[in-house]
């Protein structure tokens, strides 16, 4: 049926561009000069195999494709998420339920650690839920800010490395957030640990 | 010349896409709740999205959902593929929805959406390996189930058309599949006109080239 060895590209004997007979084809578009066609037996035989090849290109463009029902859910899931204004960190989540946890809940964490390092007199926190935690989150990172009281004496470089190192190790350790940042600001020192 | 218009939506059948286009005429039904949102033009769903209310962005999900989903599919011919790619796009677009302008259609700017982010699965997935499609069986006895026929020579197109170069295939998918006119191809791709004819012509010549060759 099918001329093999004829290009593609090019003019039939009649000067008709092939490209043109491929857009009617491909466009279901009208022919540029019918009369011509009508009678033309170059135009007549390409447009016939051409149809011929383009039928099932035709059928499979008209076959109806409908998303996969998951497909909806999973955007709205993903997009509630993003919407939590990084009050809450997502530890884990796929199609059968998310786990996020409050970013207020990770700032209780990240007090504690602080607060078991040696040389730390106590660690300023507001408790419960409210937007100022000194926490933020995003997806499973976390950047914490934290506000510590120091007993005097000491290095406070180091401290708040060791503050820092704790903190991210426990974060990690119990809800699994990547802690990208660890903010330690010394507001205070105690003259000794007992006062 | 434009010969075939768009809005003979293939495939968008489900309730509600009849204002798929934005273009059906609201006046007259008066504002709606969303609940009964299918009188709502997609340009004001937009605009409530915008504003950060998911229900409207919900609507816009369920009303192109079945679109984005299928020019992904039909430009990566992988189901499980399209349907991350689908996924990540909607995902974008609502992200992206501070930029989007009111003159333009949200059914123009998501397959601008999709078909980027498919590129970009496809030029990365390259990078990693380089894929062989396989060509679906296609045996030579008479086949006693037609449509088990019908349903391998659509795999088989879909096939051949994975296998062309990028830059065609998203021409041609844009438009022999998804109607879309020149114009709106050419918004989509970021290209001019007289480019997208060039691929076309090129997308075209290689297509039946590959078609001539036989399953």
């Amino acid at each position: 049926v099918s001329d093999l060895g004829r290009p593609l590209e090019g003019h039939l004997p009649c000067t008709v561009a092939l490209d043109d007979l491929l857009e009617q084809v491909a466009d279901h578009g009208a022919p540029a000069d019918p009369a011509h066609q009508a009678s033309c037996p170059y135009c007549r035989a390409t447009l016939a195999e051409l149809k011929a090849l383009w039928e099932p290109v035709h059928q499979a463009a008209a076959r109806p494709v409908h998303a996969p029902p998951a497909l909806m859910t999973r955007v709205m899931e993903h997009i509630r998420l993003l919407t939590r204004d990084g009050l809450h960190a997502v530890l884990a989540g796929a199609g059968d339920g998310v786990t996020t946890v409050a970013v207020w809940v990770i700032a209780v964490i990240a007090r504690r650690a602080a607060a078991a390092v040696p040389g730390v007199a106590f660690v300023l926190g507001k408790a419960g839920a409210g937007r100022d935690s000194g926490v933020g989150a995003a997806g499973r990172s976390v950047v914490i800010r934290l506000e510590v009281v120091a007993t005097y004496g000491q290095d406070l470089r180091r401290l708040g490395e060791q503050v820092r190192q704790r903190v991210a190790g426990q974060v990690q350790a119990l809800t699994g957030c990547t802690v990208t940042e660890v903010d330690v600001r010394f507001v205070d020192v105690l003259p000794t640990p007992e006062l | 010349v434009n010969p075939a218009a768009p809005g003979a939506d293939v495939g968008d059948t489900q309730a509600g896409s009849a204002s798929d286009h934005g273009r059906r005429p609201t006046a007259g039904h008066g504002r709606q709740p969303l609940s009964a949102s299918e009188g709502v033009a997609d340009e004001a769903l937009v605009l409530w999205a915008r504003e950060g209310h998911q229900e409207a962005f919900e609507e816009l999900v369920r009303r192109h959902r079945d679109r984005a989903y299928r020019v992904a599919l039909r430009l990566l011919g992988d189901p499980h593929l399209a349907e991350d790619v689908a996924q990540e796009a909607l995902v974008a677009a609502w992200r992206a929805l501070p930029r989007f302008r009111r003159e333009a259609r949200f059914s123009t700017w998501l397959y601008r959406i999709v078909t980027n982010t498919a590129l970009n699965y496809s030029t990365r997935r390259r990078e990693v390996a380089t894929e062989v499609v396989e060509l679906p069986e296609t045996g030579q006895g008479a086949p006693a189930d037609l449509v088990a026929e019908h349903n391998r020579e659509v795999a088989r197109i879909e096939a051949v058309i994975a296998q062309l170069p990028l830059e065609q295939r998203a021409a041609l998918v844009l438009r022999s599949f998804e109607q879309c006119t020149y114009e709106e191809v050419a918004e989509i791709l970021g290209i001019t006109v007289p480019a997208v004819k060039g691929r076309l012509h090129r997308a075209r010549r290689e297509l039946t080239e590959r078609l001539r060759e036989g399953p």
